[in-house]
């Protein structure tokens, strides 16, 4: 029998990447001792072939609709290769330093990605579970990369006990909708009725699943522990390509698949949201290491663009899918800064007088503080307002006020890292200038410049985020 | 509607120019002379500005194209009576601020200067903005540049000044943005023209009045939310001060004018008696303060918020008023207002160049150290006591006109408030007169005195002019009314219509 190759055409994104994965480990078996730079090189320009194909793919349904191609699935498709890129640009220098730079990084990095493109393609509970375990599989491993690491190990286990009891309560939710409606398919469960007990618990099970996977408060005690255990190089993927699934998650599962339910979820959501936005910010107040700052700030942004998912409609939802596209973005941005500081675990005392060793890098952290605390016009900003606009358009208007408390709150510690590198000199063991190499220089200087034009020109992704979820 | 773009020019180009001299201005006397030459620069389209503007002609040299399509909003610029007095302020007291810092900022000074820059082209941008969340980008993004002058050439406690100053302007203007997404979700715009004329019940102009007022009140300041103000001044550099107390404090008045008065009139004229009585204790209760003071910007700085308790005074002494002729009255005191906020921009840019011109010499600020300035500094002291007498509201300086129009103001609507705000008068005078005893006469009182040197000709030009300013408006307010009368008679007409019925 022949195949027919165009009635595949959904399906390219994830072909090309399964594809991309045993050449790449080829490749790896071949140079990868003497030159990793070629195994990153390999890898990315599989990534560029991949990309290409996600634009390239056909919308439609395969596997009687178990497995969607739509828009939303588009769009955190190419997010996902593009994040992936750019974390695969950022990491090598930290996971060389941290004697982890192995080919191993990049292909369960693919693995990854490829669970983000399952789990955004997902049209039924069993698709949605694959795909989420493959990205949590590829996860663990990739926290343990680091393997004489004590702290790496600790995360790893710590990661993959909690998100074993995560991905179990969300498996046990799965079942329960199963049985209650007798089918895997969202569009089928969707319609289950709401009274019934079954389905509180199941409802109940799911979102816990959910939170732990967003790391939304009460499920996020494995965050910063993930994100500070092990290189840094790992954990600009951790922060970033997961939240697209994180997202996909909560569209297709909550918004699609319990949507019947939507008015009982809606409360646990508005706690967690509110629970997440206070006490991230809060604690990010008192951390002293980059990347646990960061991963505190993550559970506050998480609060933040759950408020979007909270007002709900296509509006709340587009206004959460910018949040996150722009939130990855800035924490790519980030990370990649505290990356080129060269500090294997990155006290944020060692961003003093960065603008001193760096202005340009310096330069670029400021645009990613001001557009975390939310300044206009940068990316960041537009992403806060949207919420509020959905939140008071839904007569939520209280949330919003708390929301933009919090945002002021929160802009304490972001004024803080600024004042360390504008306004504190280099500490002595640290005078010289800073070496970023020119590939990362290039990509922190297109991090910084995105934020700035998605800022100034928002209109094209705004309507994709739009399109994303509405007719037309 | 000439000159179509040339408003676009008078914000865009500080910014651009800052920018260039951040990236590229490799020693300090570039970066210096540059800016100053874009700070004169720019008066050349201020000047056809103020040349082809229509009194009366409502909006003028309006650009309005689509901005961000989904949300309908627009870059929409153009400028009415009062916007323009408070450009033309701004384009005035920019080289001002730039010559303060020439001897002083003598580190990371391309940053410097371009944040300066940066800073004059959002400002003018809040003045030029027809459309809310433009006029919001511009309002917040102004935090930056200036917590990054504050921070980084500012005094010992400065990291503590600036973050405050940021914390607490962020947290007011967080309130106005709910309010503006608010009133565009009723409006269907963001444009300020459709926010004017948009029907509010009156709780919900009441909750928007507050989230207005959070905003501004915080940027005047008033009492009790001033307290960021002190330690601001006191920390930033002398540029620094001089454009916080000229040109960042009149954004609140501004905004007042802008978006309180009009959007909200019905709970503005609730609330009046509200925010009379706060402006009476900024101004009775600060001015008090004030004269306790040992170091010289602590009492400009309390000066100032005792000064800005006359603006809003005046903005809103008007809606107490019960008879008839109230839309004149109105008129009257939100021009005294005016006056008082372009008054008070010269007067306090120049004293907080003074004391900088001090500082540069013999960095300390405390009174006590000083004594017989006038000894060494023939000059120098002559302007100090002019813009001291100037600040008291000696008749015949700009200081006057506001303080008796809004004075007047009161007087007709309530006179026992035209009699505590009088005190200031008095107060004023006080401390003004107590401050130039200690500082400028007297016997030499110590070596460092002695050996002070007359202000240099750049001082003597940017001091100079400002006085000669001080004194033209006092003597020749005309012009300046004469831009904004028509303005602030719609605005006037505007708010008394009131948007619910049965006042």
């Amino acid at each position: 029998m022949v195949m027919d190759l165009t009635s595949w055409a959904p399906l390219y994104p994830e072909l090309a990447l399964a594809l991309l994965i045993p050449v790449l480990l080829l490749v790896d078996l071949a140079v990868g001792r003497k030159r990793p730079a070629v195994v990153q090189a390999a890898c990315l320009a599989g990534l560029v072939l991949v990309g290409w194909t996600c634009f390239a793919a056909a919308d439609g349904a395969m596997f009687y609709d178990a497995f969607v191609m739509d828009r939303l699935a588009r769009l955190l498709k190419i997010a996902g290769v593009l994040m992936s890129v750019v974390a695969f640009v950022y990491a090598p220098r930290d996971l060389r330093q941290a004697g982890a730079l192995r080919g191993e990084y990049y292909l369960l990095g693919l693995f990854a990605l490829l669970g983000v493109f399952v789990t955004a393609s997902a049209g039924s509970l069993l698709t949605l579970y694959l795909g989420l375990e493959l990205l949590a599989l590829a996860l663990y491993t990739l926290v343990a990369l680091q393997r004489d690491s004590a702290r790496a190990a600790e995360a790893a286990m710590k990661y993959f006990v909690l998100g074993a009891i995560g991905s179990g309560a969300m498996l046990y939710g799965m079942s329960l909708l199963y049985g209650l409606s007798g089918s895997l398919l969202l569009s089928e469960t969707a319609t289950l009725a709401p009274e019934s007990v079954g389905a509180y618990v199941a409802a109940a099970l799911v979102l816990t699943g959910v939170a732990f996977k967003l790391g939304a408060v009460p499920f996020h005690q494995w965050v910063a522990d993930a994100y500070d255990g092990p290189p840094l190089g790992v954990a600009v993927l951790l922060a970033t390509v997961p939240k697209l699934a994180s997202f996909a998650l909560i569209v297709r599962l909550l918004v699609d698949g319990i949507s019947a339910s939507q008015e009982q979820w809606n409360l646990l959501l508005i706690v967690m949201a509110v629970a997440s936005l206070s006490l991230g910010t809060i604690v990010a107040m008192a951390q002293t290491q980059a990347a646990r700052l960061l991963a505190w700030a993550a559970i506050a942004h998480v609060g933040f663009l759950l408020l979007g998912v909270v007002a709900g409609g296509g509006e709340g939802l587009s206004a959460a899918l910018f949040y996150t596209l722009v939130y990855v973005l800035m924490a790519a941005g980030a990370f990649g800064v505290v990356i080129a500081l060269e500090k294997q675990t990155a006290p944020l005392d060692s961003l003093r007088g960065l603008y001193r060793r760096h202005p340009g890098m310096a330069s670029i952290m400021l645009l990613i503080m001001l557009s975390m605390i939310g300044i206009p016009p940068l990316a960041g900003f537009l992403a806060k307002w949207q919420v509020l606009m959905v939140l008071v358009d839904q007569g939520f208007t209280a949330l919003a006020i708390v929301a933009v408390v919090f945002a002021v709150v929160g802009a304490y510690y972001y004024l803080r890292i600024i004042r360390l590198m504008f306004m504190e000199a280099p500490r002595e063991q640290e005078q010289e200038r800073l070496k970023p190499g020119w590939g990362a220089s290039v990509m922190l200087g297109a991090n910084g410049l995105a934020l700035v034009v998605i800022g100034v020109w928002p209109n094209p992704l705004l309507e994709w985020c739009r399109a994303a979820f509405g007719p037309g | 509607m000439s000159g179509s773009g040339l408003l676009s020019v008078i914000v865009w180009l500080p910014v651009a120019a800052g920018l260039l001299i951040m990236g590229l201005a490799r020693s300090a006397a570039v970066a210096r002379w540059s800016c100053l030459a874009v700070a004169l620069l720019e008066w050349i389209p201020g000047w056809i500005l103020w040349r082809a503007f229509e009194p009366g002609g409502g909006y003028q040299f309006v650009e309005r194209h689509d901005w961000i399509e989904r949300f309908n909003v627009q870059y929409y610029l153009g400028i009415d009576g009062i916007a323009l007095a408070l450009i033309l302020l701004t384009l005035l007291l920019t080289p001002a601020a730039v010559v303060a810092g020439w001897r002083a900022i003598d580190r990371r000074t391309s940053l410097y200067y371009g944040a300066l820059l940066i800073q004059q082209g959002l400002m003018l941008g809040v003045f030029c903005a027809l459309d809310s969340l433009l006029f919001y980008v511009f309002w917040e993004f102004m935090l930056a540049p200036m917590f990054l002058i504050i921070g980084i050439w500012g005094g010992e406690r400065r990291i503590y000044a600036t973050v405050k100053f940021f914390l607490f302007t962020f947290l007011g203007s967080v309130f106005m943005l709910v309010a503006l997404v608010y009133l565009y979700l009723k409006a269907g715009s963001y444009a300020i023209p459709d926010l004017h004329a948009v029907p509010l019940t009156l709780a919900e102009q009441q909750l928007l009045f507050f989230g207005f007022l959070a905003a501004f009140a915080v940027k005047v300041p008033m009492w009790p939310v001033h307290t960021w103000l002190p330690d601001a001044h006191v920390e930033a550099p002398t540029g620094g001060s001089v454009i916080l107390a000229a040109i960042l404090l009149k954004m609140g008045g501004f905004g007042m004018l802008r978006f309180s008065l009009p959007v909200t009139p019905d709970a503005a004229y609730q609330f009046a008696p509200l925010i009379v009585g706060l402006s009476l204790v900024a101004i009775v209760y600060i001015a008090v303060v004030a004269l306790a003071q040992r170091d010289l910007k602590k009492l400009i700085a309390y000066s100032s918020v005792a000064h800005m308790g006359f603006v809003t005074l005046g903005l809103f002494i008007p809606l107490v008023y019960a008879g008839a002729g109230k839309d004149q009255l109105l008129a009257l005191g939100m021009g005294g207002g005016m006056v008082q906020m372009i008054s008070h921009g010269f007067i306090s840019a120049a004293l907080f160049m003074c004391v900088g011109v001090l500082y540069d010499r013999v960095h300390t600020r405390r009174i006590d150290d000083f004594g017989g300035v006038a000894n060494t500094m023939p000059i120098f002291a002559v302007l100090l006591v002019l813009f001291a007498l100037a600040n008291a509201g000696l008749p015949g300086t700009s200081g006057f006109v506001g303080e008796f129009l809004v004075i007047l103001a009161s007087f007709r609507a309530e006179p026992l408030v035209a009699l505590g705000a009088g005190t200031i008068l008095v107060l004023g005078a006080a401390y003004s007169l107590y401050m130039l005893k200690r500082v400028v006469f007297g016997e030499v009182a110590n070596d460092r005195v002695a050996g002070l040197e007359d202000l240099d000709t750049r001082e003597l030009i940017a001091l100079g002019g400002i006085g000669l300013a001080v004194i033209v408006l006092g003597l020749y307010p005309d012009p300046l009314v004469e831009m904004m009368e028509p303005s602030l008679d719609g605005l006037a007409r505007h708010v008394l219509a009131g948007k619910v019925a049965g006042w």
